[in-house]
């Protein structure tokens, strides 16, 4: 009996045995489709297609804050909004940063977001380290107990915020923001930090050990200069948290200590809205934590997930 | 007035920032933290008596307003000082946006860092109910106030402050597109049908007979509730339930709606604009024919470049079962309920109530008087003659419906009537759907 082999895909059934008889290869139906290396092409084309729609759908808002930055107004006002590039301008940057009534805020919102990061990443990488290298009962309790004051709203805790420095006399002082945003970002820091503490070998800390190093001069010999990565990050992270908060700088502050975010929705009016203003005033407010969380964005990613798994 | 388009809501599913800084207030007092809370802590609950005036008053007290009149700033607050010998130490303005927050950790934290606080409508209700805002006596008002300021500071028979300046929407129209599309100039809408009939005829040309300012919540709100009103509708029975669901309420959206829809007159960007400012400057560019605006618009349609005064007509809102009617936009002042000055922050409250200082407010703000025979003052009527529309306005219900649930409910009202407008549902469903959430918001309050 002559067995005709059968023209199949890749991994089809094929009768066994039987003379190779050549017969002319009929077409299938799943070659009329793609291969597998066209399919994963499609996949991959398919992926970076959306991706492209996400990332268009993310960074519309603010290439349009930018737009609305560096064109007239009333360009952008029109039915169909007029872009010449003639038209491009900077003076809203120039007014706005020739302002004192704008550039206070924002050395305000520079001055705090520096000190609370500094603050949060002295004590944090402190507890951090003794969190991933002491031996102690309770330990994972305590870094969930710590994480766990993230769940509290932080709009529930306005009022006995706005009483506490209110009591201290700190109300409308760059204090008030430093103490409140280091409490709220601290636990955060030190979850991250462990994560990168953990990663050190610890053989490292024994050769230390055993050349006479103590636990404080492993942490700032040994550990610090090798976690610096991780706490690079893990600043950028306290920094942009601390730059871009907007409630409590509201809650706790009146006019002398007006940070950035308040400021920039200051241009908001009742009667009107001074939307150049505002967008010159988002982008400047933006684009610093832009480019930060940019520049760490692989190692904040990294913190916040291996944090979570180790100590 | 516009800050009435000016509120962000969170989304309802959410428990709302109003109702968690409520809950802050809750927790503390369960925690008693206010009793360690130092020296800007005023006397607790406070009396409820309400305020009459001192005969002498003195000392210093502290104002907070938000950021809509400069007049205080710029000469009022000093000139107080001199007539009364009360000092000022701080007058201080903050957005309208932020106030409310404020506020509201203000007083939950029974605060008195504040003599003086900016309100209106909606806050004297909210505040008031709270027992945060000291309560006055008749005899503390000043003669002549009008009904609609007063009731912006007042809350269930309550008048918890004195009106700064007056304020609510008339009617404007662009004589100029009139003339040029055959319509008498000086000859203002008088029903929703002529009204909607001159909107027909003057839309073309890239020119829209009408356009409002629904792009926001409060926008949304506003321009129903005017139909709404100019319907005979009202949005609460006496019982507080809601009532704008009712036949006349259908009837208002389903004509705010056809304006948009069936009509075409209405500019598509009024679902759009969120401020009245960009209202304004829609008729000032001469691209809208009739808008129903706040004051504010008049400055800005009669400045050099825009329309000019000639181009500008004035009146009152145009009428469907009834005359007239119209939304109120006053604002006042308030004495904080933890003051440690009362006496001299009611003096503060009846001084800007005062002729030199609402004088001061229209012609430099353009603002309504807040008192009946400044209204009709020539010397005020002169320098802003829609001070004129206004009287005629008043003699017809202006409301606001400010109440302590205001902003819930008008969070959930408004996303139903833009729904109504998108064509998505039918005016009737979403005022229904509407009207059952906030018998459900209000009942929380009883």
């Amino acid at each position: 009996m002559t067995t005709f082999r059968t023209a199949t895909a890749p991994g089809g059934g094929q009768p066994a045995g039987g003379p190779a008889t050549q017969a002319p290869p009929a077409p299938s139906p799943r070659r009329r489709g793609l291969s597998r290396r066209g399919r994963k092409r499609a996949v991959t084309v398919l992926h970076r297609f959306l991706l492209v729609v996400a990332l268009l759908y993310f960074i519309a808002p603010f290439v349009w804050m930018v737009v609305y930055s560096v064109f007239p107004a009333h360009d952008l006002q029109r039915e169909n909004p007029r872009l010449d590039p003639g038209d491009l301008t900077l003076s809203s940057y120039r007014r706005l940063l020739g302002q004192s009534s704008f550039l206070k805020p924002m050395l305000t919102s520079a001055m705090v977001g520096l000190l609370t990061t500094l603050i949060c990443l002295a004590l944090g990488s402190i507890a951090a380290y003794g969190l991933a290298r002491l031996r102690f009962r309770g330990k994972q309790v305590l870094l969930l107990a710590m994480m766990s004051t993230q769940a509290i709203p932080v709009i529930v805790l306005a009022v006995p915020l706005f009483i506490v420095i209110r009591t201290l006399g700190l109300f409308d002082t760059p204090a008030a923001l430093i103490i409140t945003y280091t409490a709220f970002i601290l636990p955060l820091v030190v979850w991250m930090m462990v994560g990168f503490f953990e990663d050190i070998p610890l053989s490292l800390e024994k050769a230390a050990r055993i050349d006479g190093c103590g636990r404080w001069q492993i942490l700032w010999r040994i550990a610090a200069p090798l976690a610096a990565p991780g706490l690079a990050a893990t600043g950028v992270f306290a920094f942009i948290t601390a730059w871009s908060d907007f409630f409590l700088a509201k809650i706790l502050t009146a006019s002398n200590a007006t940070t950035l975010p308040v400021r920039t929705a200051s241009f908001q009016g009742l009667f009107a809205n001074d939307y150049t203003s505002a967008a010159t005033a988002g982008v400047i407010t933006t684009l610093p934590v832009m480019l930060l969380a940019l520049a760490a964005q692989r190692w904040i990613v990294r913190g916040l997930t291996e944090g979570a798994v180790k100590g | 007035m516009a800050h009435h388009s000016q509120h962000t809501q969170s989304s309802h599913s959410l428990p709302s920032r109003r109702s968690a800084l409520a809950l802050g207030g809750g927790l503390i007092a369960a925690a008693g933290l206010t009793a360690c809370s130092g020296g800007s802590t005023g006397t607790a609950g406070t009396s409820a008596s309400p305020l009459a005036p001192a005969s002498s008053a003195g000392g210093s007290i502290r104002i907070l307003d938000d950021n809509t009149n400069k007049i205080f700033q710029s000469g009022v607050v000093a000139q107080f000082e001199k007539d009364t010998g009360i000092k000022v130490e701080k007058y201080e303005q903050a957005n309208f946006n932020d106030l409310h927050d404020r506020l509201a950790t203000l007083f939950s934290a029974q605060d008195s860092s504040y003599d003086v606080v900016m309100t209106w409508a909606a806050w004297s209700a909210e505040f008031g109910r709270a027992g945060w805002l000291q309560p006055l006596d008749r005899s503390a008002v000043p003669q002549g106030v009008l009904p609609a300021a007063l009731d912006a500071v007042s809350y269930g028979g309550t008048v918890y402050g004195l009106p700064k300046f007056a304020s609510a929407q008339t009617m404007f129209w662009n004589k100029n597109l009139f003339d040029k599309a055959g319509l008498a100039p000086d000859t203002a809408p008088a029903t929703w049908d002529d009204f909607v009939s001159a909107a027909k005829e003057l839309t073309g040309g890239g020119v829209y007979g009408y356009a409002a300012d629904m792009g926001n919540t409060d926008g949304a709100y506003q321009n129903f509730l005017r139909v709404l009103l100019l319907n005979g509708g009202t949005m609460y029975d006496a019982d507080n339930k809601p009532a704008f669901n009712s036949d006349k309420g259908v009837d208002a959206l389903d004509r705010l709606v056809r304006l948009l829809r069936t009509d075409k007159v209405m500019s598509p960007s009024s679902l759009q604009i969120t401020n009245s400012s960009d209202l304004n400057t829609l008729f000032a560019n001469g691209k809208a024919a009739i808008v129903f605006n706040w004051p504010a618009q008049y400055p800005v349609a009669v400045a050099q470049g825009a329309l000019g005064a000639s181009a500008v007509g004035n009146g009152i809102l145009p009428g469907i079962t009834v005359k007239s009617a119209s939304i109120d936009g006053s604002e006042g002042f308030a004495i904080n309920a933890f003051s440690q000055n009362k006496a001299a922050a009611l003096k503060w409250l009846q001084y800007v109530t005062t002729a030199p200082v609402q004088r001061e407010m229209v012609q430099k703000e353009g603002w309504f008087p807040v008192t009946t025979s400044l209204l009709q003052e020539k010397t005020v009527t002169s320098h802003l003659p829609i001070v004129s529309t206004y009287l005629q306005e008043s003699r017809y219900p202006i409301k606001r419906f400010g109440a302590p649930w205001y902003s819930d409910v008008v969070q959930q009202l408004s996303t139903g009537i833009t729904t109504a407008m998108l064509g998505r549902t039918t005016p009737k469903k979403a005022l229904d759907t509407a009207a059952d959430q906030a018998s459900a918001i209000i009942a929380k309050y009883k």
